[in-house]
Formats: structure tokens, C-alpha cells, sequence
């Protein structure tokens, strides 16, 4: 059964053997696990219970209402946005439906870095074959890709360059290009439509509009959970809520998750808690066409392929180098890119359909941290702390002159990047000016759409928050199933890397049960 | 290009939150005291019924929409009320928002002028001054390029997901008429 906030209409008192708290990419697998194994569960999800008839396909109506705080979360500096689905099914509602495994050099790298043994590609086979049958992950079909992702693969692929098309979890795909705001044709296969109404029908009870605020232990060894029926819209505190439980699984994210242990008072013993974070930051380029070739890149797979090319992946770093992946958009946040205004923004916008826009990913080591304030309200305020280090600087310019050169050598007549003060890039003699372009807040918008870290995996409190079946290092019956626990950048796109990694977890936990 | 590590956020399209705030707390007490003395000299009247905005702030940034987009053959801020929109699309309980945004606004109307040293507030300039002042804004510090960046973006965005936008850059728009789901929320 889902239960949404506005149906609730008194303080509500539950007991359950199991909560899980989110309901995203780790959040849905727990809860579908649980409840397959027989398990009395309860799913607590803070965002709204939104269906195909909701998505509107308008910008300005979907962010605020399936995004973080609208898609205004950004680090302290303001310098990078981090984004983060906030609704029934998570990210998995908001993402480009991209199937991408974790990198085998990067489960090499947590093996010998962190001593992580039995997270192998043998250990996680299983799970890879439930979840890809799950969520119907395949080869993305040709013709649902655009002229905006096929010009980025075919001249990389002129150029000798690896390539690739993803896979995708789709089913069903018209093309429409709306995956950013929910899609309004049920074809991306999120736990939306998959996991969590397989849960419902198991029996699971799922919650929405529901804020977990903190969590008690009680004296039986049971958990007490605290939380609060929200408005819809503004998060502000309705109706409070009890649930008594044996066990706890939290997955409410990198930024969240952390925050409801720091808050519970659980953080004492974990000096990893909150730290190692990755963000993967990327950037966007916009390439500009002649008039004649049409990218129309509002439709179609938005991101359907990538050039990996100029990946470093090593056992020694986990993922290195970058990659470029295409990536369409709308209007609105394209609207942003480069530094005119007047009359010349608008020439530069009646190019928009002869516009290409490519995503440089670019992989980071796990150095940011996170910390906490809460409201009056009960709203909690992440701080992420994070400055990208000058090796990655490095790599990050020259992302952006490769990626160029790659423009120009499909004809592009100008590239710009998405900064109000990098200078577009006419010719390649302009190339060098890359290495003067700030990296600095104030200077350059960056997006991660790939937080991890935070709760890391260790094999003791000492270096990480949980073990490798991501239970809790220093309490029993709490478990972490999000990408908090990653304990590096696992993948380009972490969708599948967090449901495999839970989908284990769970298999171990009620095996042994 | 001064570098200044210690500023606060760079912002772009609507995401304004965190700069503008910043800068509401360094400039508005000053600037809130030359805004009561200096009424902006455009003369919009503001809707009957103000969201979140003040009705000071609605006039600023009718003006400053006004020259970011520019009405001419085609549609530009000022044909769809932009200022209005929005208003409306910010939440009355976001007062950090309101509070930013606020300061960006009295930061270009009082100060951004200086720039290109003019002494007049931006709204008595003519258009050239005033695409000329934002663009000075545009690169004298991090700071001003916050500022810039900030309100740019907000107007940008809620300009270029109106329909009146859509025509010029050949976007066809959505391939579904279905309401806002805010709006059915809680009923």
C-alpha cells in the first residue's frame, strides 16, 4: 500500500520489523527484497508520490518538485550543484536511464586500497543478472538516438576514438527526450515503476511525504524511529510520526543519510561518517552548427552515448582521466550557457536547434566532507565542503580542449562552456586560452550528478562507516544501502552500481537470517 | 581578473540561492537605506497580488529582466511579465531566496552603475547603459560575476521555459498538456 502525506490525518504510531528510509536506487531494492523474503517492512520516502499523469514536461514545475531543493543544493562555495531526485523512486525518476556497471579497475582498487576482498566481480555477478532482469537493461536502440549524441559518437569514432552506446533501462521508449522531469510514458524502468510497487504488492507499506528526522535506540535494542508528515511542496512539518523497528535500512542518499545518523547521535565511534566524498564534477559544452545541421537535442535518449576514449582507469586510482558523453537538455538550463545577454543571447538562443551539448565527466578522488545544520523547522542544511584539487584541474582543462578539438572536427564553428566568464572558443589557435579559464567559485557552474562517499565502506569503524554487507560498524540492525557507501567514484553513472551493491546486501543479510 | 577564494557561490540560471544571499547580507543595509531614498524610476506597477517578492523588488526586476531580455520583433521579458512569473514560481516560506534576491537587485540598481562610472541608479539609465552596466558586472570580480550570473540565470530561465520563448529558438515545446503537479498536490 502507499500511503501519501496529505492522506495521513493524525499523529501516526506503527511497529514493524523493518524500515527503510528512501526510495531511490537502494531504497527500492531493500524494500523489494524484504518484502519478498516475508519481512514486515516499512518504506519512508520525504518526497512526493508522483505518477506518468504528473510529469508535465515543463521545467519549471518538475525541478521543485522532483529535485533537492528544486536543484539548488550546491556545495558551500556554491561552486558545484549537486543534484539529487527527492520524490518517490529517487534519482532513479530524474536520471538519463544509463546502465553503467562498476568499473572492474575500480573494484581492483577497493581491493587493494581498502582491502575490500569480497567485493569481487564474481561476488557481484548475481546481483548484476537479478538487478539488469529487474529493470529490463539492455543496449539503447539506434533510433532513439539523436543527431546531438550520433555527431559526438561518429566523429570520435572517425577519429579512432573508443566509443560507446549505453545501456539503458528502458521499456518502451517514444523518444520524447523528458527523462530530467519523470517520464511521462512509464518507459524508464526506476524503482518507481519497478521495485517499490513489487514491494507494495509484497506487502510493504510505503510512505510519502514522510521526513525521517532522527532515530532512537531504545533500551530493548530496538530502534524508535522519529519522523514528520510534510507539505508537499514546502516540506513543512504537518503530523508526527513513530515507528518502532528491529531493523533499519537507510538510503536516503549520500548527503541524507549521513545527516539522520549525525543527528541520531550514531556518529559517535565513525570519524569516517560524513567524510570522502566524491562528486564526480562535470561540465557542459555547447557546440554551435551551422544552421543546417539539426541536433535537436530536447529529443530522443537525452544521453546515449559516450566516448571513453580518455578514461584512466587503474587499480591504483579506481576511475581516472574523463569522459564525454552526449547530452541533450531544454531550454531553460541551456539558456544559461555562455555570458551574452540582449539582443546577442537571443541570436545565440535562435541557434538552439543547431546546437550540440556534451557532458565532460571528469572523476575525482573521494576529498570533500559534509556536515550539518538543522532548522527550527526540522529541515536539515547539508554543508558540503569540497575543492577539487589541482590534479584534477589538470584534467578538467583538458577535458574541455579535447572535447573542443572534437567539436571542431564535426564542424562545429564555435564551442562555449557553461561559464559567464570562459571566453567562447572560435578556432583552435584559441585553445591555449583553456588553460587560463578559472577554476574558482564565482567563476564556472559545475553539476555532479554522482555524489558518493560519505558512509564508506571499511573493514573497521577506524576507516570506514560500514562493513562490506554495509551494515553499520558500530551498531547492529542499521544497514546502508545508497551511494554513501562507495568508497570511491564506482561508475560514470551510479544508478546501477547502488542497486547491485543493496541487491548483495540484502541477499547476504536474509540469507543468513 | 581578481581571484577571491573566499566569496561565497557562483550561481547560475535560477540557482541563486547561496550568492545572492550572501551579497543580500554584505550590501543591504546600505543599499536598503539608498533604495528607501532612490525609488527605482521605472514605473511597472506590480500585480494586485505579490507572491513572495516586495513590490520594490518586483519594479527592480522588471528592469533589470527588461535589459537582460529585451522586447523587440520578438517577445522578451517584458511580454510575459517576467518579473511576475517569477514571483510566482518563488515559495513565500523561501526567505533566503526572497532575501537574495532582493540584494542582487539593490546591488545593481545602486552599485553595478559605478562600473561604467556612471552616478545615476540603473533603472534611470537608457538601454545601452544599462546592457553596458550588466556586462561590466560580468568580469570585474567574482564578486559582480556572482551578481551577474545569478540574476541572469533566473530570468533566463523563467523567460526560456515560458511559451513566449519558444517560437524564436525553434523549440516545439512539451508533447503533453498536463497540469502542474504542485498544483493538484494536497488537494
Amino acid at each position: 500500500m502507499i500511503t501519501q502525506g496529505h492522506e495521513i490525518t493524525a499523529a501516526l504510531k506503527l511497529k514493524t520489523h523493518s524500515v527503510v528510509i528512501g526510495s531511490g536506487a537502494g531504497g527500492g531494492v531493500a524494500a523489494y527484497h524484504l518484502a519478498a523474503a516475508g519481512v514486515d517492512t516499512v518504506v519512508i520516502e520525504e518526497g512526493g508520490y508522483f505518477q506518468a499523469k504528473d510529469f508535465n514536461q515543463r521545467e519549471e514545475d518538475m525541478m521543485p518538485a522532483l529535485y533537492r531543493s528544486a536543484g539548488r543544493q550546491t556545495t558551500t562555495d556554491g561552486m558545484i550543484y549537486v543534484w539529487q531526485g527527492s520524490a518517490f523512486g529517487g534519482s532513479t525518476l530524474i536520471n538519463t536511464a544509463d546502465a553503467t556497471p562498476i568499473e572492474p579497475e575500480v573494484l581492483h582498487h577497493w581491493q587493494q586500497h581498502f582491502g575490500l576482498g569480497t567485493l569481487t566481480e564474481e561476488s557481484l555477478a548475481a546481483s548484476y543478472s537479478r538487478v539488469y532482469k529487474d529493470l529490463n537493461v539492455h543496449r539503447l536502440e539506434e533510433h532513439l538516438l539523436n543527431r546531438n549524441n550520433s555527431v559526438l559518437l561518429q566523429t570520435a569514432r572517425r577519429l579512432g576514438y573508443k566509443t560507446g552506446v549505453f545501456d539503458s533501462n528502458r521499456k518502451g521508449c517514444v523518444g520524447s527526450g523528458y527523462c530530467y522531469s519523470g517520464c511521462a510514458y512509464d518507459a524508464k524502468q526506476g524503482t518507481n515503476l519497478t521495485y517499490l510497487p513489487r514491494a507494495s504488492e509484497l506487502g510493504a507499506q510505503i510512505y510519502t511525504d514522510m521526513r525521517v528526522d532522527r532515530i532512537e535506540r531504545l533500551s530493548t535494542g530496538r530502534y524508535r524511529i522519529h519522523a514528520s508528515v510534510v507539505e508537499r511542496g514546502s516540506r513543512a512539518y504537518r503530523l508526527p510520526v513513530e515507528i518502532d523497528a528491529v531493523r533499519i535500512v537507510l538510503a536516503a542518499g549520500t548527503v541524507h543519510t549521513p545527516a539522520i545518523l549525525k543527528r541520531s547521535g550514531f556518529d559517535k565511534g565513525l570519524p569516517q561518517l560524513g567524510r570522502n566524498i566524491s562528486l564526480q564534477p562535470q561540465i557542459g559544452l555547447a557546440a554551435h552548427f551551422d544552421a543546417s545541421d539539426k541536433m535537436t537535442s530536447w529529443r530522443g535518449a537525452p544521453q546515449s552515448c559516450y566516448v571513453s576514449e580518455f578514461d584512466d582507469n587503474r587499480a591504483s586510482h579506481g576511475l581516472g582521466g574523463f569522459r564525454m558523453e552526449g547530452v541533450g537538455g531544454l531550454p531553460g538550463i541551456l539558456a544559461g550557457f555562455g555570458k551574452t545577454i540582449g539582443k546577442e543571447h537571443k541570436r545565440l538562443m535562435s541557434e538552439y536547434p543547431h546546437t550540440q551539448f556534451t557532458a565532460l565527466l571528469v572523476p575525482d578522488q573521494p576529498t570533500g566532507t559534509m556536515d550539518w545544520e538543522w532548522g527550527a523547522d526540522g529541515k536539515v542544511k547539508p554543508k558540503i565542503q569540497y575543492t577539487p584539487k589541482a590534479e584534477w584541474v589538470q584534467r578538467f582543462r583538458k577535458a574541455m580542449k579535447t572535447a573542443a578539438e572534437l567539436m571542431f572536427e564535426a564542424g562545429a564553428r564555435r564551442v562555449t562552456f557553461n561559464s559567464t566568464v570562459y571566453p567562447s572558443i572560435t578556432n583552435r589557435d584559441q585553445f591555449a586560452k583553456i588553460d587560463e579559464f578559472p577554476v574558482a567559485p564565482g567563476m564556472v557552474a559545475l553539476t555532479s550528478a554522482h555524489v558518493q562517499g560519505s558512509c564508506r565502506i571499511g573493514l573497521n569503524a577506524d576507516v570506514g562507516v560500514v562493513d562490506q554487507n554495509l551494515k553499520l560498524h558500530n551498531l547492529d540492525n542499521i544497514y546502508v544501502v545508497d551511494g554513501s557507501v562507495m568508497p570511491t567514484t564506482a561508475a560514470t553513472h551510479t544508478m546501477i552500481p547502488i542497486m547491485v551493491m543493496a541487491d548483495r546486501a540484502m541477499h547476504a543479510l536474509l540469507h543468513q537470517a | 581578473m581578481r581571484q577571491d577564494h573566499s566569496l561565497p557561490a557562483a550561481t547560475r540560471r535560477l540557482f541563486i540561492q547561496r550568492s545572492v544571499l550572501a551579497l543580500a547580507a554584505a550590501f543591504s543595509p546600505a543599499l536598503l537605506q539608498a533604495a528607501a531614498n532612490t525609488p527605482a524610476s521605472k514605473s511597472t506597477p506590480p500585480p494586485k497580488t505579490l507572491h513572495a517578492l516586495s513590490a520594490d523588488d518586483y519594479r527592480l526586476l522588471s528592469v533589470v529582466s527588461d535589459a537582460i531580455i529585451p522586447t523587440d520583433e520578438t517577445p522578451g521579458a517584458s511580454s510575459i511579465d517576467l518579473a511576475a512569473r517569477i514571483d510566482r514560481y518563488t515559495a513565500p516560506d523561501d526567505k533566503e531566496l526572497i532575501q537574495g534576491i532582493s540584494g542582487a537587485l539593490l546591488f545593481i540598481e545602486h552599485k553595478a552603475p559605478e562600473l561604467i562610472g556612471e552616478k545615476k541608479a540603473f533603472s534611470r539609465l537608457d538601454s545601452a547603459s544599462k546592457e553596458k552596466t550588466l556586462l561590466a558586472m560580468n568580469g570585474a570580480s567574482p564578486l559582480t560575476n556572482t551578481v551577474f550570473t545569478a540574476i541572469r540565470g533566473l530570468c533566463l530561465f523563467y523567460f526560456y521555459t515560458h511559451e513566449a520563448g519558444w517560437k524564436q529558438i525553434g523549440y516545439d515545446g512539451p508533447l503533453i498538456q498536463q497540469a502542474n503537479p504542485s498544483l493538484k498536490a494536497d488537494a
